[in-house]
């Protein structure tokens, strides 16, 4: 069993409840697939990603499904069949995203045409399906088979995507009360977490936290006495930013990105990048690299993350 | 503290040191003085000795009262400094004591300090203490708030699923006892049928033979009076012939359309079973009674004929009426047995008992001692009744079926004529049944065997996703199952173990069966249209930000919209800043993208309503034309010469005719403008540049127009 069959249920089903999704997770047996391992944002953590957490960012990491917040009213919904088109070394480059069923991949090989379809296996990851054509014509032709065509993609996500240090990412909260909890501070110099107390996010003129008790955790980016609630991600890029610590290196040559894999780009930034290539990111020495980046989008993902390209 | 007492020592010391010093020198000075008066006086008396006795006797007193008064004078001086001493010695102490009060009192001051701040911090960790508690109690009444909801959840499924078994069960039970009542109908209509055969056979001989007869003696007699037809005048309900227990084949039931509610299957007379109960007495006896069931509607008393003269019945509980034996009972079970009663409502009811030469009795949930069931059960207690001519066949398939050797009960522990019981029957080897139906199939306890539907993609409680059903497969002893059916087809085993027959993944619904168990599964197409929604939406930003209404973008997947709000249909198209205005091919058919303020990016974002074909500068005056370029972004469209060709999506339309005329003109403007600039297009090609001149001439004829 392998991803392949959760998306084809979630596919079938269209959207549902988080514990349906961790019982289809049961049922498919994905958990018996030993090829899951890799990279996680926090591997060396007690607070290590569960197998079902990592699938979910797998999917959403390439836009197959969305979640929570994201999931229009449920816990997970499947977006709809569609071609991230990007133009590439070789030509135009399609990836085929969201919901799948034998009906529509029979549709599509059939109405290929002069574009080529490769299948590109990862583990923890549904199949990628990538076509790729001479014009574009060639790959935009097959929104006759059902799918939505989204030209340029990387561009288009990026150029619609708020900063990370804007307002809108993050909203204001309360410190958690209590002795009990578990308190660490993002290190900007290391990049790490470390132990940290109540008086330490109290007090700091501007900190990332985490407050992990059993199973609640809380990520707060804490500055003079406020705190505010933040995707981890982006609050450790606004820590980064804050200390003007730069993390982002970019081989214009090689067309690669990379970062340390501790600071993952903030997963709608991440869906752009992996899709300029249909690959997810290598993992190697500490670090995720993206590969076939335009330079340009190099740079505005940058620009998003407040970082500067070295 | 040590210092001040030191002190206050010291000085006492140094003034006790003092005094005594002072009353020396004062005793010296008295000492001193008397003696120089005594000098005096002695030169005196020595004077006045030589002068006057009296003068001489004065003196001596006067001697004597200095002497008194010096006496008196010491006395006082050691009294005054015995006072003194007292006094400070008084001091002392009572600088002693208050300095041992402060000590006591500072002591007592700490301690309290220490006490009291030692009851601060107990407070303040028993109110930590209660907060986490509290904390660890909400939370575990969270997690067992969780744990029952799941728990009532799995309960709730599983008394779902085993409702649906057990409908599935009932089912396949009543359709096997219909088909097998109505096999016995049959027969029994059947017998009918014969007997009445024969009947009118006998009577039409007869009444021939009596032709015959009656022609011979036509000649010698006339006939005095017609002849009238011989028979008995049936009962005002007919009674029906007791039935004989015909065993039927365990085969899956038929599936069935749903029977119209006619009259005539509402007024039909259903039987009420008759089960055999064997309670066992004191001292090895044991008494064989008939169990009339009870159905909903039958009264408390209940007045019956039939087989066996039987007795009214009398209720017993909700569900049966009271136990009756019989004097001939044992032909009465061989034979079989047929009552019939007349409800209040004048309805009739039927009570039957099949006839057989084998009857398995087991505990009862309702009832006391042994009551009559279908067949035995693995790792249950039996008593088995049977007619002294099977008691051979009965014993070896009890061994068959693992039991240990059993009791033997005859006629003369209170068993029924002509019938033996055999007690202490426990089965623990399961059996296939007969294919064809055996009376000894009773005596087959079938196998504990679930029938398992694994893989494949389930997407609902018992519906599979078609391309990926799933794999049948029998859990438990297998062997002695017999055959699996299949929508009503015998199925193979595939190298796998898994039960297929041809078709069994096909769409629709399909039944899996064993003679242990039976289930359906259901295979189902999924979802195939698939809508796109504002996953995350970013409008309020952008209108923050840019400060003008702008059709935003809403992100879902890797799809970017116009969100909701924006109330527009557009693609996002996506063009490098230096080229912002998007031109489509008719007159109007103009965006401007605006490109962020807030990060360097090269790129700005629009929806246009129509099918862009250029991105032309923003302000080309200002433009190096060395560098500024007219950009081909989309397919290679002729211009439109009239409004009806332009390539607008429905909402554009409506946009585009609203602001006709100011959007024909920016439309001219920014061709033109483009034009005056010299600006070359982007690819490079005499074709594209071709195409670039026909929109500028149309520029041009729509300006004037």
């Amino acid at each position: 069993m392998n991803a392949n069959m959760l998306l084809l249920w979630m596919s079938a089903r269209r959207e549902g409840s988080w514990q349906q999704f961790r019982a289809a997770i049961e049922e498919l047996h994905l958990g018996e697939s030993d090829d899951l391992c890799g990279e996680e944002d926090d591997a060396p953590d007690q607070l290590a990603l569960p197998l079902y957490q990592t699938l979910r960012f797998n999917l959403q990491r390439f836009g197959h499904a969305e979640f929570f917040a994201g999931a229009g009213g449920a816990d997970w919904r499947v977006t709809p069949p569609s071609l991230a088109v990007t133009q590439h070394a070789r030509g135009w480059l399609g990836i085929l995203v969201g919901a799948r069923s034998q009906a529509l991949m029979q549709r599509l090989h059939a109405a290929i045409g002069p574009a080529t379809l490769e299948t590109l296996a990862y583990p923890g990851y549904p199949d990628q399906i990538l076509i790729a054509g001479g014009d574009k014509g060639a790959v935009a032709a097959l929104e006759r088979v059902g799918l939505l065509i989204q030209s340029d993609a990387p561009a288009t996500l990026l150029t619609s995507l708020p900063p990370i240090d804007d307002a809108c990412v993050r909203y204001p909260a309360q410190l958690p009360l209590g002795t009990d909890w578990k308190i660490d501070r993002f290190s900007s110099e290391n990049l790490a977490w470390r132990s940290a107390t109540l008086d330490d996010a109290a007090s700091v003129s501007g900190g990332l936290f985490r407050f992990s008790l059993r199973h609640q955790r809380h990520m707060l980016f804490c500055a003079s006495g406020a705190a505010f609630g933040i995707p981890g991600q982006v609050g450790k890029y606004l820590v980064l930013r804050r200390y003007r610590h730069q993390i982002l290196r970019y081989d214009a040559q090689k067309r690669l990105l990379t970062v340390p894999a501790s600071c993952r780009p903030p997963f709608l930034i991440e869906r752009a990048l992996v899709l300029c290539s249909g690959s997810p990111p290598s993992y190697e020495g500490g670090l995720l690299r993206y590969t076939e980046i335009p330079e340009d989008i190099a740079v505005i993902a940058a620009a998003l993350l407040r970082q500067e390209l070295r | 503290m040590a210092l001040v007492i030191g002190g206050l020592s010291l000085a006492l010391a140094f003034a006790i040191a003092v005094v005594v010093v002072r009353g020396l020198r004062r005793s010296r000075k008295v000492d001193n003085a008397p003696r120089t008066v005594e000098h005096q006086n002695n030169g005196s008396r020595q004077v006045a000795t030589s002068f006057d006795p009296k003068a001489e006797e004065d003196e001596r007193f006067k001697a004597q009262e200095r002497a008194r008064h010096r006496t008196e004078e010491e006395a006082r001086l050691a009294a005054e400094q015995e006072t003194r001493r007292r006094t400070e010695e008084e001091a002392h102490r009572r600088a002693n004591e208050e300095a041992r009060l402060a000590a006591e009192q500072e002591t007592q001051r700490r301690a309290k300090e220490d006490d009291r701040l030692a009851a601060e911090r107990e407070a303040h960790r028993n109110v930590q203490e209660k907060a986490r508690l509290a904390t660890e109690q909400e939370t575990r009444r969270m997690a067992e708030e969780e744990a029952r909801r799941r728990a009532e959840e799995q309960t709730r499924l599983a008394a779902e699923q085993e409702t649906q078994r057990r409908a599935e069960e009932d089912a396949r039970v009543a359709a096997e006892q219909e088909a097998q009542r109505k096999a016995e109908d049959e027969a029994h209509l059947r017998a009918e049928e014969e007997v009445r055969l024969a009947a009118a056979q006998e009577t039409q001989r007869r009444a021939e033979e009596e032709a015959r007869a009656a022609t011979a003696q036509k000649g010698r007699q006339a006939p005095e009076e017609k002849q009238t037809p011989t028979g008995s005048i049936g009962p005002a309900t007919p009674l029906r012939a007791a039935r004989e227990y015909r065993p039927m084949a365990r085969l899956p039931a038929e599936p069935r359309e749903p029977a119209p509610a006619s009259a005539e299957r509402e007024s039909r007379d259903r039987a009420t079973s008759l089960e055999v109960r064997l309670v066992f007495e004191r001292a090895g006896f044991c008494r064989v009674s008939l169990l009339p069931r009870r159905a909903a509607g039958m009264p408390v008393e209940l007045a019956v004929r039939g087989s066996g003269d039987p007795p009214e019945l009398l209720a017993l509980q909700e569900e049966w009426y009271q136990d009756i034996v019989l004097s001939n009972l044992g032909n009465l079970l061989r034979e079989g047995i047929e009552w019939v009663g007349s409800l209040p409502e004048g309805h009739q009811v039927r009570l039957s008992l099949s006839g057989r030469e084998l009857y398995v009795l087991a505990g009862h949930s309702e009832l006391y001692g042994f009551v009559s069931t279908p067949r035995l059960i693995l790792g249950e207690e039996h008593v088995v009744l049977c007619v002294a001519e099977r008691l051979s066949e009965v014993r070896a398939a009890i061994a068959q079926a693992g039991s240990t050797e059993p009791t033997l009960l005859s006629s003369g522990s209170g068993v029924p004529a002509g019938w033996t019981g055999l007690r202490g029957v426990v089965p623990r080897t399961p059996i296939a049944p007969s294919p064809t139906g055996d009376i000894l199939d009773a005596l087959r306890p079938l196998a504990d065997v679930k029938i398992a539907l694994e893989g494949g993609i389930r997407i609902d409680r018992q519906t599979w996703l078609s391309g990926f059903p799933p794999t049948i497969r029998l859990r438990g002893d297998a062997s002695a199952i017999g055959t699996v059916i299949i929508d009503g087809r015998d199925a193979t085993v595939s190298p796998d173990s898994s039960y297929v027959v041809p078709g069994w993944d096909s769409l629709g619904g399909h039944s899996v069966w064993c003679t242990s168990e039976s289930r359906t599964y259901e295979i189902r197409s999924g979802a195939e249209d698939w809508e796109s929604w504002d996953a995350y939406n970013w409008s309020a930003w952008r209108s923050r930000r840019q400060r003008h209404a702008v059709a935003s973008g809403a992100i879902c997947g890797v799809l970017v919209r116009p969100s909701r709000v924006a109330q527009s249909d557009g693609r996002a198209i996506v063009v490098p800043a230096s080229n912002p205005v998007l031109i489509g091919a008719a007159p109007g058919e103009i965006e401007i993208c605006t490109p962020r303020s807030d990060v360097r990016a090269g790129f700005c974002v629009g929806f246009p309503w129509f099918e862009p074909v250029w991105a032309i500068p923003a302000i080309v005056r200002r433009r190096d034309n060395r560098t500024a370029r007219v950009l081909l972004i989309g397919p290679q469209r002729p211009v439109a010469e009239d409004e009806r060709q332009a390539s607008m999506h429905a909402a554009g339309r409506s946009l585009f005719h609203s602001g006709r005329s100011r959007r024909g003109n920016a439309w001219c403007a920014a061709i033109i403008t483009a034009r005056r600039k010299g600006l070359e297009t982007e690819p490079t090609g005499a074709e594209i540049a071709a195409l670039w001149r026909t929109y500028e001439r149309r520029a041009k004829t729509f300006r004037r127009s």
